[in-house]
Formats: C-alpha cells, sequence, structure tokens
C-alpha cells in the first residue's frame, strides 16, 4: 500500500553553537496518521519539529513538507497556513477571553471557521468568555488546541500537550487527540510520555540526544524490545516451583518473577501453585516502558528526565 | 487589505489588554497624572509673590520724589510682588512698571499716567493688572478735585515667562509617552516572548512588520487618550492656557514610533521579565531628568545641554511645549521632524533586530 507522504526528512541536522541536537535524522510522516516522537526532555523533539514548523532553521539535511522543501522561504508562509501548531508550554493572550483569543487567531488566518462551534469541540463553551489567565492549565492546552485548529489545518503538530496536567485532565484532552483523528487529520505529537505514545499513536519514533533509537508502531516496539512476558508471584512457596522445575529470579524475599513465551507455560505455572492460598498472581504485559528500557538502558519519569 | 486587518487585530488586541489591566492603566494614566498634580500643587504653594520691574523716571535732583516712592510703597504694601530694580531689559522681563518724568508734580496738575509693561496673554496679567489699579485708585480718591489723575496705560510685549505648571505639563505628557512606549513594549514583548505567545504568532502567518506596526498604533491611541486626559486635568486644576493643533497628534505618533521601537530593541536583549524594568529605567532615567520635563536646561552645565541634545525625549518635550504654550509652530514642527526621523530609524532597526525565528 503506497501512502501520501505528508512529511519528508533526510539528514535533518541542527546544532545550537557546537552542541549537536538533532543528529542526521530522517523519517516520513504519513497522511492520516498520529506519529509520536517520544524521548526524554533535551532528546531535540522541539528542535525537530520547530524547524518543520518554519520556526527554526537548520543546519543540514532536507525538509519537505506537503512536498514543498523548507529551503524555499518564500514557500514558508503557504506551508505556515497548511499546519496548525501548539507550540510547548504554549500561551495565549493573557488578557483576552477564550473567545477573543480565537477570534485574534482567526483574523490573522483570515479563517471563516465558527469559533463557537470550534469553542464547543474542544470542551470549553462554558469557558467562552473567561479571560485566559484565569483558566486551568487543561484548558488553556485546549485553548491552544481549539487555536491550533483555527485554519482548518490538514496537519496538526501538537508539542507536549498533555505536559504538566493531572490524570484527568490528560484523559480529556487524549480523548480530543482521538477525536481529532477519527476527522482523519494528521497528528504529529511530541511527548515523553511513554503512556500518551502508546495510547495515541500510530507509529512512534523514539530519539535520544538527537538520534533514531528505534521506530515502528506501539505494538511492534513491544514486541520486538518489549522483553518476555513475565508473572510476578508474591508469597509462594518456592519449593513448589522447584519441584516442578519451573525457572524464577527473585529481587525481593516476598516474590518472584517467572517469564514465559506462549499460554501453555503461563498455565502450567498457574497450575503449580494452585493449591497455594496465600499466593497473589500479577502477570506483567511488556510495555513501551520496557521497551524503551531494553532499547536506551533508560526510564524517563514524569518530569521527562531520563534515568 | 489582509494585512490592514491583521494590524487592526494586533492594535485591538493591545488595547483591550491595556484596558483590563490595572497595572498598565496606572502607568498611563494615574501615574502622570498624580506627577502633575503633586508638583503642581508644591510649585504653586511656593512664594505667591511676582516679580515686578520699576522703571522710576521721576527723579528731582538725584532722588526719587515723594510721590512716586508713596506709589512703590504701596504697591509693596499689597504684599503681591517682589520689587525689582529695573535693569532695562524690558523684553526679559515679565512685569515693568514704569513711573514718568515729572509724576509728582503731573500728579498735582491731576493729569499722569503709570505704564504696565507685561504680555496681556500671561497667566498673571489680569491679577497684575488689578492689583496695580487698585493702588492707582487709592491715590486717585485722595485727589478729589479730579477724576481721574493717574491713569494705567499697558503696553503689550510678548513674554517667554512660564509659571512652573505649564512648562511642566508639556513634559508630563512627554513623560507618559516615554515610559508607556519604553516599559509597555519591554514589558509585553519580554512576557510574550517567555511564555510562547510570540512563539505561537510565528507560527501563523502574521509577520514580524504587521506586528510591530500594530503594537505602534496602539501607542498612539494610547498616547493621544492619555494627553487628552493629562491636558483636561491641567486646565480644569491648573487652569492654564493651551494652544490646540493638530502638530500635537503628529507629535504623539512620532512619539510611538520611538519609544515602542527602543522598546523593541532593548526587549530583544532582555531575556527575564525580572530584567526588563531594571532595562527601561536604565534608558528612562537620564531622559526623565535631563530633557528638560522639570526644568530648563539653559540653567544647566554645557556638557548635560549637549547630553540633552541627543535624547528624543528633549525633543518631544520641547516640540510639546512650543505649541501648547507658546502657539510656535515653527519651532514645534522642527522638533516634531526631529522626534519622527528617530522614530523612523528606532523602528527600522527594531524591525531588523526582532527575532520571528530560531527564538
Ligand atoms: N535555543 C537554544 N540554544 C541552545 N541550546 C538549545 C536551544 N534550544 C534547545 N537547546 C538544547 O538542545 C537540546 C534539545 O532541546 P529540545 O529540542 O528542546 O529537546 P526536547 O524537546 O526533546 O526536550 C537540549 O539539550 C537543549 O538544551
Ligand atoms: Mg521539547
Amino acid at each position: 500500500m503506497k501512502q501520501n507522504k505528508v512529511i519528508n526528512i533526510e539528514g535533518l541536522t541542527k546544532t545550537y553553537n557546537e552542541f549537536i541536537a538533532v543528529n542526521e535524522i530522517s523519517f516520513d510522516v504519513n497522511e492520516g496518521e498520529v506519529f509520536a516522537l517520544l524521548g526524554p526532555n533535551g532528546a531535540g523533539k522541539t528542535t525537530t519539529v520547530e524547524i518543520i514548523e518554519c520556526l527554526k532553521t537548520p543546519d543540514n539535511g532536507k525538509v519537505e513538507i506537503f512536498g514543498i522543501n523548507l529551503e524555499d522561504k518564500k514557500k514558508q508562509n503557504e506551508i505556515k497556513r497548511k499546519i496548525g501548531v501548539m507550540p510547548q508550554n504554549f500561551n495565549a493572550f493573557d488578557w483576552l477571553t477564550v473567545k477573543e483569543n480565537l477570534d485574534y487567531f482567526r483574523k490573522l488566518y483570515d479563517s471563516k471557521i465558527s469559533i463557537d462551534e470550534l469553542i464547543d469541540r474542544v470542551g470549553l463553551t462554558k469557558k467562552t468568555d473567561s479571560m485566559y489567565k484565569t483558566l486551568s492549565g487543561g484548558m488553556k492546552q485546549r485553548v491552544g488546541i481549539a487555536i491550533s485548529l483555527i485554519n482548518e489545518p490538514e496537519l496538526l503538530f501538537l508539542d507536549e500537550p498533555t505536559a504538566g496536567l493531572d490524570p484527568q485532565a490528560r484523559r480529556e484532552t487524549w480523548n480530543l487527540i482521538k477525536k481529532l483523528k477519527q476527522q482523519g487529520k494528521t497528528i504529529f505529537l511530541t511527548t515523553h510520555y511513554m503512556e500518551e505514545a502508546q495510547e495515541l499513536s500510530d507509529r512512534i519514533l523514539i530519539i535520544i540526544e538527537g538520534k533514531i533509537v528505534a521506530s515502528g508502531s506501539p505494538s511492534k516496539l513491544i514486541e520486538n524490545y518489549g522483553g518476555n512476558k513475565s508473572i510476578i508471584l508474591k508469597n509462594c512457596d518456592r519449593k513448589i516451583l522447584d519441584k516442578n522445575n519451573i525457572q524464577y529470579e527473585s529481587d525481593r524475599e516476598s516474590q518472584v518473577q517467572i517469564t514465559y513465551d506462549n499460554n501453555d507455560q503461563l498455565f502450567k505455572i498457574l497450575a503449580s501453585v494452585t493449591d497455594d492460598p496465600n499466593v497473589e498472581i500479577e502477570i506483567k504485559k511488556p510495555n513501551l516502558d520496557e521497551a524503551f528500557l531494553n532499547l536506551t538502558g533508560r526510564r524517563i519519569n514524569d518530569e521527562g528526565l531520563a534515568k | 487589505m489582509r494585512t490592514a486587518i491583521i494590524i487592526f487585530t494586533v492594535f485591538r488586541g493591545h488595547f483591550k489588554a491595556w484596558q483590563r489591566n490595572k497595572t498598565t492603566l496606572f502607568w498611563t494614566l494615574a501615574f502622570p497624572l498624580l506627577l502633575m498634580l503633586l508638583f503642581g500643587g508644591l510649585f504653586s504653594l511656593q512664594s505667591d509673590k511676582m516679580d515686578l520691574y520699576i522703571e522710576n523716571n521721576d527723579i528731582i535732583q538725584n532722588n526719587p520724589s515723594e510721590t512716586s516712592l508713596r506709589i512703590i510703597r504701596l504697591i509693596n504694601q499689597t504684599d503681591s510682588f517682589n520689587i525689582l530694580e529695573d535693569e532695562g531689559d524690558i523684553e526679559e522681563q515679565v512685569r515693568t512698571i514704569v513711573i514718568p518724568k515729572n509724576f509728582e508734580l503731573d500728579f498735582q496738575e491731576g493729569d499722569t499716567s503709570i505704564k504696565l509693561i507685561m504680555d496681556d496673554s500671561h497667566q498673571t496679567f489680569s491679577r497684575t493688572n488689578s492689583l496695580i489699579n487698585g493702588v492707582i485708585n487709592s491715590m486717585n480718591i485722595e485727589k478729589q478735585s479730579v477724576k481721574q489723575p493717574i491713569t494705567l496705560i499697558q503696553e503689550q510685549i510678548s513674554s517667554n515667562d512660564l509659571s512652573f505648571i505649564e512648562y511642566f505639563v508639556p513634559g508630563v505628557i512627554g513623560i507618559a509617552i516615554m515610559s508607556t512606549g519604553i516599559f509597555g513594549t519591554i514589558g509585553t514583548n519580554t512576557k510574550y516572548r517567555k511564555n510562547g505567545v510570540i512563539k505561537k504568532l510565528a507560527t501563523t502567518p502574521l509577520s514580524k512588520f504587521e506586528w510591530i506596526i500594530g503594537l505602534v498604533l496602539y501607542h498612539i491611541l494610547i498616547g493621544i487618550i492619555s494627553t487628552s486626559v493629562i491636558l483636561t486635568v491641567a486646565v480644569l486644576v491648573f487652569s492654564i492656557n493651551i494652544v490646540l493643533n493638530p502638530l500635537i497628534i503628529l507629535l504623539i505618533i512620532s512619539g510611538a514610533l520611538t519609544f515602542p521601537g527602543i522598546g523593541m530593541i532593548i526587549s530583544t536583549v532582555v531575556r527575564e521579565e525580572e530584567e526588563a524594568d531594571a532595562a527601561g529605567n536604565v534608558v528612562t532615567f537620564p531622559m526623565l531628568f535631563l530633557a528638560g520635563t522639570f526644568f530648563p536646561l539653559e540653567t544647566m552645565p554645557t556638557f548635560i545641554q549637549l547630553f540633552a541634545k541627543t535624547l528624543p525625549l528633549t525633543y518631544l518635550n520641547n516640540g510639546l511645549r512650543e505649541i501648547m504654550v507658546f502657539g510656535n509652530y515653527q519651532a514645534a514642527l522642527w522638533n516634531c521632524v526631529i522626534v519622527f526621523a528617530i522614530g523612523i530609524i528606532a523602528i527600522a532597526i527594531s524591525m531588523k533586530v526582532t527575532k520571528w525565528t530560531d527564538l
């Protein structure tokens, strides 16, 4: 199946003074997909998207968006009209209301979109006439998404759209992004949250220190790098396991971890402990966290720091 | 057309924010008013006595005549004048009384006059005139035989003498335009760059040219608003005479190019919001005191006068003063041209140095 490429990047490099922030990366983004750039803080995600958004000038490499080469500076306005952007740490005008902010940006694009409908779509109808500065973090992010939709773009860039939000607000934003995907928009997402990338995206590109580490769909990444499936048994009698010839690891006194490849093996393990009334069972599915850990040897915490 | 709509959008956004923000309202309206009322009030409390030069020509055998000395004494008793000896430079003296030769004799005859040389448009003219008339009347009453032995004649001069408040009001307007222009622009641009608004704007078709022009238009409007408010209060409280002329608008426009332009340039080097005020102070402080806002520069040492000539506020103040107080169009226009030229240069530089990419 031949898909339409919306973005085509080859050998992109960007340095700040001597520091290489983005190091010869190449990738494509296809029409209609949610594409996630995943990596810890400082990986070069923002630098990469901002180059595509015509906010930064690259040192090297080819960037094509809608088939237009970014080197053609005169075409940049044409690109800006076709994309919607929510920058990292987005903010609108503090002293304008939600509606006034949207109207402001609508005028900049000379767009005819209905603002009330747009406000409704992002669930801010009750806040239409509230001053932007009085909104909560989650609401501000949703204003940001609404503004990025004001010119009815085909391609949407969301740079860390849920950074700093509480779980509830994060969920709401995710639902909004899913709805946008259903409407056929191509979405370029930047995030350091594994769960976010896994939940929303069709394809993930993992970058660290400006370099691509891996790419693929979430399920492919997990399958390839997520490691073995495993089961954790708490308070179980290890003698039974020994008797049944089951290999286990243990990093804590009270529990053991057993890896397995298929359901037959799983049933065998479970069968061996059926008579033990104290045992607690936890089945661990490999997830993106595991895959990331296996790929990079690090984990990313909530603040986006790699450890 | 599209550009016009975009510029208007930027302009209206700034204006709405200004209206809603108590801090910006304070600095553009309340602060200049307080400044004017405070200093205007202080200086009007100061010695109420007016300088009065007396040229006494009625000298008999090297001594002033009895009658001439008596009238001077009576003038002194009004407690309203500092009596000074005539220095012969009538044009430089705000008010001069001339007592003619043979005053004493002619007074006995019942036919003489006293001359008051003063600008009748001067704000103290009517007060001076009625005080001197009072003195003359009290002398005339003694001479029952003649109806009016002494008459008061006025001789017109055009005077450059200003009361403090007349001098100060154009300076207050200058300060208002300067501080709103510089502090306002540094403040909003630094804030918008730090909080990401500028970055967001840069992702839209808005160009930095349109952004800066919108900002200038906004400063023109609030310049006109604060000037109107300051002038209204000045006229109501201090009852000063103001010449209203379209040149005032041109001067405001020139100031709205110059100071926001300077503010934009500074805000490209200011990184943090806290540094913004400090940077603004560095630029505005010398202008506040050395651009002839509070006192004329003629009394200052030469190097300060030369320094003042490099400050755009000097020309804005002079221009406003020339037109509002003296009605001197030519001098005002000349100052206006200088401010305008500085403004165009400042805006041109700010367009160059303002970053819209690689923020
Ligand atoms: N304007 C800049 N000047 C210098 N260094 C920068 C600049 N912007 C980003 N960097 C550096 O480049 C690296 C990548 O930054 P960024 O693209 O923002 O990463 P991410 O979005 O993945 O957190 C970081 O180490 C950051 O400190
Ligand atoms: Mg980032």
